[in-house]
């Protein structure tokens, strides 16, 4: 190896082990002088990044099968005999066999595949599944499904079969393989459709539909699919076998990813044909859209109860939404192996195909396809034009749908107004039985209810058709499909309002109910003002008709006091939250839900006002968090808000640790429970993407930071507050990744949209602006540094008491850019005051000696030596005592270093060169000390 | 038991001893011996990728890591328990294992270029690409020819991974290194041949 190419190769290892903050600066010096090899450092560094398709750990696919063929001793069955058939080699297992291939000397000399059951697992049950098998199987015939030939028992007892020998590939594989179009593979698809139509009408459930039992076979050049391995077939009418075939509870058999909402269900007594109908949606929906509808790697990772209530309650994405939703080298590579681009396989699965596939994924199996032949034949017409049974759901259909899903809600709403109505045709019923002078009676009490029950159906039905709005049409608006979704619902939004203003004759309560919910869906849509306009007004009317009491007035009251925080008016909800817990605690009681509502409202703005110490505060959150679990359990969203708002908390206080777990913990649920698209899902994502880049761990925030984005562009709006967040987000991740050119056009974007909602209205920018600009400081970046962290800091003060916890923080950077800029006194005002603002909001914080640092130095700057002696010092010795637990982004062991030079370069200026040696020694001592440490896995290695 | 799963032919066979004799010349630090090792595995690992196109006739992808593995059984076995000799092999193993994907992959190629479509293969049975697509098989493999002539040892860790698809521990015991040092080689040459292949695709 030459020498160039040695020190080339020994300052990429070392580069590798260096925090990425650090790798620019570490090899800025390394690189002195030499500008090529800085150049073909950053270019195998970006190499190393880039999506690994080399290391055979990253081909899943081939691993698995290869640990299969290892696991396993030699097989002492090959070169055996079986009655006429002499197996060659072994070629597979399956769920309760392994398959040879054999070869068959008379009547004719062929060979077959002989399936014998697997060595060790010959237990009865496989038994009874085998005979099914092999009596199933005889009674088919079709050129598309592999015969069975013959069956037998080994000397061992073990029985087998004897099945036409298919060499193929999967349908899959060969279409990606051979670039399929969508044509293509419908007409392939057809054929298995038959196929297995062939099959039901024998009586025959195949119940393991999936990719490897589908073998496409060339037959003169022309594509033939083989489905194959009925291993759990099972007859839908009489008895195959004296044993009852049936599936153990817990034991699952089939593919999870394939399988149907019932066989989940795992009652193992109610599969008919239509479970095969799903499972071709399945198929279906991989071969359109490159994936199946739910992941089955995820899946697995579930868990076997989370997996069994994700496929029997989740609604799947659309093919095409699917489509659209992945990523975007994926996007291409699935479109190139269909033969087309992006956008034109989008507008082919779009309509008809979608609703297709949808229509076999049914969760009710009555509203799928009754024969696979019926969906055959949809799928038939969809390629002669003709218009598809399969349609998208009416508007009532999806109404049922969003009833399912809130069933709570809707239910209480929709009740009480049947009730009334009830009551009102009872009345008139019996007024018909009455006397006329009791009848003219009873018609006018049925008048006055009827007249109340219309006010209060229009309160059900103004909330019911609000909640749609906020449920449906807002979060369910899916990505890449009417992105102007939100704008309809805002111009809706304002009709609604603006015919309130004008209408007079309305009673007042329910113009008040109507309010409520405008202001809880403007919150939802990030316009805080109108939001609190409406909620305010709502108040007004309940207060002075219901009382301050009245469950209406308090929803009110909480939804107002979290809008003003939202909207950085935390110290305007302080106050609310007090009077709204108390009034809560008296009259609803200590776990009524909306107590616990305040209690979370209050702990956000508790921790947000920063005045209350943070341990105090933390205790708070776990009291709160422990009370939400017994009260609404750990998968309510409440319950998940919270861990959300404690999230926020350690981040502002630069402790993730603390909130790592219980963040990963609350995402899996609220995916699980709640799904992506809700607002509270996307949240955590955002916090837990930032307390990962906190740990220093950007592999890890990167994938949360874009899907959040996602998800936010498309169900909020690009202008939506906290879609600037996780713009803002994503962008820090890159920065932590030195990706200056991704995160630039993010950067510009996120502050242009800043300037359209005013930054300072919100609890957030401030501290995501402050937060760039100490991710573009570390990367030696202090131009870009500047201008974000001035601006959060002329955001800070234009509104102090948005979110005051995070101001020590904002001040610090500004500070710590003024120092780099050698301009010590702004950096000294800065840094007193950030100290101030500390003592205030945080006494404890370990952050605090990085500032204290600084002004030391600061003041060292203007040669007040005798000032900045005690500081630095100070400074050195907190950094040191607290370097465990500083939070990885801040670089403890840089600040250290830092300090040590600082006081080097203090001694130095000063005059006192003994000093100066001594602290110089201890600086050389602890740069070996840390370069060691992080050499120590890789020895022989210099990093300097 | 595990002679039960030897062919019969290949018992006494001449290659088997020719094997053998072999391996105990590299034992004794005859340079000359691995590279005639070779030859035999490549027509042991064809002989096998033959026999085991029925193995994607049912439906699995043939895979070369099983191809070498099972090759190693027949030729190495257990009576052949040298530590040195299953590394030599292995290198043997990866080197031939990568001219039979290459030989493949440009075959196909010139089977997608050409006017006529010929899939005759081996036995006159078409071997699909275990890895990759052929053209990243194909780049791979230039820029490894590069990377060999510069640094040999991580070319071969290269051929064992990517080729063959040994994990770490395997890859590391093949070429008689520790583990971490085969992660550190196989980092820095995973960048190096992506910049290779970069470049490359430019030029």
């Amino acid at each position: 190896m030459r020498p160039d190419q040695q020190r080339e190769e020994a300052l990429f290892e070392a580069a590798l082990t260096q925090a990425p903050a650090r790798r620019a600066a570490f090899l800025e010096g390394a690189c002195i002088g030499n500008p090529a090899l800085r150049a073909r450092l950053d270019a195998l560094l970006e190499a190393h990044e880039a999506p690994d398709d080399l290391s055979p750990e990253t081909r899943p696919a081939a691993e698995a099968t290869m640990k299969l063929e290892f696991t396993d001793a030699p097989d002492e069955a090959v070169g055996q005999t079986l009655g006429r058939y002499k197996l060659l080699e072994r070629v597979g297992q399956g769920g309760c066999g392994v398959v040879y291939v054999a070869e068959q000397t008379e009547p004719v000399r062929r060979r077959v595949a002989v399936k014998v059951i697997k060595l060790g697992m010959d237990t009865k049950q496989v038994v009874a599944r085998f005979e099914a098998e092999r009596q199933a199987l005889a009674m088919m015939d079709h050129p598309n499904i592999a015969k069975v030939l013959d069956a037998g028992t080994t000397e061992m007892g073990r029985p087998y079969f004897v099945m036409e020998l298919v060499r193929g590939v999967k349908i899959t594989d060969y279409c990606d393989q051979t670039h399929c179009t969508t044509r293509e593979r419908l007409d392939l698809f057809i054929k298995v459709c038959q196929a297995i139509q062939h099959a039901h009408q024998k009586g025959i459930i195949h119940r393991d539909i999936k990719p490897s039992n589908i073998l496409v076979t060339l037959h003169d050049g022309a594509p033939v699919p083989k489905v194959i391995d009925f291993g759990i077939a099972k007859a839908t009418e009489g008895r195959l076998t004296d044993n009852t075939v049936y599936t153990q509870l817990h034991q699952f058999i089939g593919t999870p990813a394939y399988m149907s909402p019932e066989q989940a269900e795992m009652s193992g007594l109610d599969i008919d044909t239509r479970s095969d109908i799903y499972s071709l949606g399945v198929l279906l929906y991989e071969l359109l859209a490159g994936s199946t509808p739910f992941d089955a790697k995820e899946l697995m990772s579930l868990g076997i109860d989370a997996m069994r209530k994700t496929i029997r309650e989740k609604e799947p994405q659309r093919p095409s939404t699917r489509f659209a939703t992945l990523g975007a080298d994926q996007l291409t590579t699935t479109a190139k192996r269909r033969s087309a681009d992006t956008s034109k396989l989008l507008h082919q699965l779009k309509g008809d195909l979608d609703w297709i596939v949808m229509k076999c994924l049914e969760k009710d199996r009555q509203r799928r396809y009754e024969t696979a032949n019926g969906l055959a034949a949809d799928i038939t017409r969809h390629l002669t034009n003709e218009p598809v049974i399969a349609r998208p759901p009416s508007a009532a259909y999806k109404f049922q749908k969003a009833f399912r899903r809130n069933r709570g809600v809707f239910a209480a709403g929709v009740a009480v107004a049947v009730a009334l109505v009830f009551g009102v045709i009872v009345s008139a019923w019996q007024a018909v039985r009455a006397t006329r002078a009791e009848a003219q009676a009873l018609v006018e009490k049925a008048q006055a209810q009827k007249e109340k029950a219309n006010a209060l159906t229009e309160k059900a039905n103004a909330q019911g058709a609000l909640q749609f709005i906020q449920e449906d049409v807002l979060n369910q608006a899916s990505p890449g499909y009417q992105p102007d979704r939100e704008l309809t619902v805002r111009a809706l939004l304002d009709r609604i309002a603006g015919r309130l203003d004008r209408a007079t004759n309305r009673p007042p309560l329910v113009e008040a109910s109507i309010r409520q919910t405008l202001g809880s869906v403007y919150t939802e849509l990030g316009d805080y003002a109108k939001a609190v306009e409406h909620y305010e007004a709502a108040l007004r009317v309940q207060r002075e008709h219901l009382g301050k009491s009245h469950l209406d007035t308090l929803r009110s009251l909480n939804g107002l006091a979290t809008v003003r925080w939202l909207g950085g008016e935390t110290s305007l909800a302080e106050p609310l939250t007090r009077e709204g817990l108390e009034a809560s605690q008296r009259t609803l009681g200590e776990k009524h839900p909306l107590t616990l509502q305040f209690m979370q409202t209050r702990a956000f703005v508790v921790m947000l006002l920063g005045e209350t110490p943070w341990p105090e505060v933390e205790a708070l959150f776990i009291r709160t968090l422990a009370l939400h679990r017994e009260v609404l359990g750990a998968d309510d969203p409440g319950t998940l808000r919270l861990i959300y708002g404690f999230g926020l908390g350690c981040a502002y206080h630069h402790k993730p640790a603390k909130a790592e777990p219980l963040l990963v913990d609350a995402l899996e649920r609220a995916r699980r429970a709640l799904g992506e698209e809700r607002p509270i899902t996307s949240g955590l994502m955002v916090v837990l993407s930032s307390c990962y880049r906190h740990l220093n761990q950007p592999e890890k925030a990167k994938p949360l930071a874009l899907r959040v984005l996602e998800l936010r562009r498309s169900t909020l709006g690009t202008n939506h507050p906290q879609t600037i967040s996780a713009i803002m987000n994503l962008a820090a991740v890159y920065v932590m990744q030195q990706r200056f050119d991704e995160a630039r056009p993010l950067v510009d974007q996120s502050l242009n949209l800043i300037q359209s909602v005013h930054p300072e209205k919100s609890a957030f920018i401030g501290a995501h602006l402050t937060t760039l600009g100490w991710g573009y400081l570390e990367q030696g970046r202090l131009t870009n540094a500047e201008t974000l962290c001035e601006l959060a800091y002329k955001t800070m003060r234009l509104n102090p008491t948005a979110n005051p916890l995070v101001s020590s923080w904002i001040t610090s950077n500004l500070g710590a850019v003024r120092l780099a800029q050698r301009n010590y006194t702004e950096a000294e005002m800065l840094l007193r005051e950030c100290l101030s603002l500390t003592k205030k909001h945080d006494a404890d914080a370990d952050s605090q000696f990085i500032a204290m640092n600084m002004l030391g130095a600061s003041l060292a700057g203007q040669k007040n030596y005798a000032e900045a002696e005690p500081l630095l010092l100070q400074g050195y010795e907190g950094l040191q005592q607290r370097r465990a637990s500083l939070a990885p982004y801040l670089n403890p062991t840089r600040r250290i270093e830092e300090s040590l030079e600082r006081l080097v370069q203090l001694y130095d200026a000063w005059g006192k060169p003994t000093q100066a040696a001594e602290w110089k020694q201890k600086l050389t001592a602890f740069q070996q000390a840390a370069t060691s440490k992080n050499a120590g896995s890789f020895p022989g290695v210099n990093t300097r | 038991m595990f002679a039960a799963c030897l062919p019969a032919s290949l018992h006494h066979s001449q290659a088997l001893s020719e094997f053998t004799h072999i391996l105990e010349r590299v034992e004794h630090g005859d340079s000359k011996a691995a590279a005639e090792l070779l030859p035999i595995v490549y027509e042991e690992l064809r002989r096998l990728a033959a026999q085991k196109m029925v193995h994607e006739a049912a439906g699995h992808t043939l895979q070369p890591t099983a191809l070498v593995h099972e090759a190693w059984m027949r030729l190495g076995g257990p009576e052949a328990p040298v530590y040195q000799n299953r590394a030599h092999f292995f290198g043997a193993a990866a080197e031939a294992m990568r001219r039979i994907l290459i030989e493949h992959a440009r075959r196909r190629r010139a089977a997608k270029r050409g006017a006529r479509v010929e899939v005759v293969d081996l036995e006159g049975l078409e071997l699909s690409s275990p890895v990759a697509d052929d053209d990243q098989l194909l780049a791979v493999n230039e820029a490894l020819e590069k990377l060999a002539l510069v640094d040999e040892r991580k070319a071969e860790l290269v051929k064992l991974r990517y080729f063959v698809g040994l994990n770490f521990e395997e890859s590391a015991a093949a070429l008689g290194i520790a583990v971490p040092t085969a992660k550190q080689w196989w980092a820095y040459a995973r960048a190096w041949l992506t910049v290779e292949m970069r470049s490359a695709a430019l030029r």
